[in-house]
């Protein structure tokens, strides 16, 4: 085979020309729109991550993290609590679930043997703790 | 704001009409029909238009074009649809006064692709063997035997045909 015949081969492929100028039109079309297109899609992102950063410091300051166990904030925890440099004593052990749903305030604290220690909503001078799904209410001591 | 098109209409309306063509024949090299050689040349220049790229001479935009219409064919193929699908070739729609043109252009177009591209690059574009190598990113030898391997398949099919 001569390379005549082979470039001869090749020379019948041609792009016809209404093809040619409507590829060539679609394109430009597309490449002066493709601005716009490459603006709204960086505006986009932009507008994503704002929402992906304000999402997760919301959820940061809302959830704050639980004081560190190791913090002086709770010294004891047996018959007698100290939290927040105050002393509570065991007054009521197995707290009335009921009572509990009523009274139980946010938490406050859960030590390292994960009690889980919340503000007494009616009564400010009692803690409620709660371990294993067992409530007993702390008061103050005078 | 238009950092990623950096070229102007005029630019590409002038690389568009020189190598239009040529990208068409790889293209259609690849595809074996007219209309999916067609939007492979789109494809193949919307990525031109997409791309940063500064060329250094005619030669490394020829070069670019080449690699990157070969590449885009490839990629059609490697969806598991279009590689089980098999298009209806319209290889015999080129009408040519010659039907042993025809024939050949038939013969040319069974051949695999990796052979059918370096003989289109060589006998037709006219490039050396270490030129084909570095355009598409493959061995000078491995180009060399494809080229050889790819003529003596040419020759043993029209031996068939005869």
């Amino acid at each position: 085979m001569k390379n005549k015949q082979i470039v001869s081969i090749f020379d019948q492929i041609n792009l016809n020309d209404k093809n040619k100028e409507q590829i060539l039109t679609s394109l430009l079309s597309y490449k002066n729109k493709k601005s716009f297109n490459w603006n709204f899609k960086k505006i986009s992102v932009c507008l994503a991550s704002l929402l992906i950063i304000f999402c997760v410091s919301y959820g940061y300051l809302v959830n704050k993290p639980i004081k560190n166990p190791s913090s002086p904030a709770i010294m004891r925890f047996s018959k007698t609590l100290e939290y927040d440099n105050k002393s509570y004593e065991l007054t009521v052990d197995n707290y009335d679930i009921k009572e509990v749903e009523k009274n139980k305030g946010k938490l406050l604290i859960v030590t390292s043997d994960k009690k889980e220690v919340y503000e007494n909503k009616k009564n400010k001078k009692e803690l409620i703790v709660r371990e294993n799904n067992e409530y007993s209410l702390y008061t103050l001591i005078k | 704001m238009i950092s990623t098109l950096s070229r102007t209409d005029k630019e590409i309306i002038d690389i568009y009409n020189e190598y239009s063509n040529m990208i068409y024949k790889i293209c259609y090299l690849y595809m074996k029909n007219k209309h999916d050689a067609e939007d492979m040349v789109q494809m193949t220049f919307l990525k031109l238009i997409k791309s940063n790229k500064p060329f250094v001479n005619k030669e490394h935009e020829k070069a670019f074009l080449i690699l990157t219409a070969s590449n885009t064919c490839k990629n059609h193929f490697a969806t598991w649809f279009n590689k089980n699908t098999t298009m209806i070739s319209d290889e015999n729609k080129f009408i040519s006064n010659n039907d042993n043109q025809n024939e050949l252009l038939s013969l040319v177009l069974t051949l695999p692709n990796k052979y059918k591209i370096v003989i289109y690059l060589y006998y037709y574009e006219g490039y050396k063997t270490h030129e084909i190598a570095n355009i598409l990113n493959i061995n000078e030898s491995t180009i060399r035997s494809h080229l050889a391997k790819g003529r003596s398949l040419l020759k043993d099919k029209l031996k068939e045909e005869i």
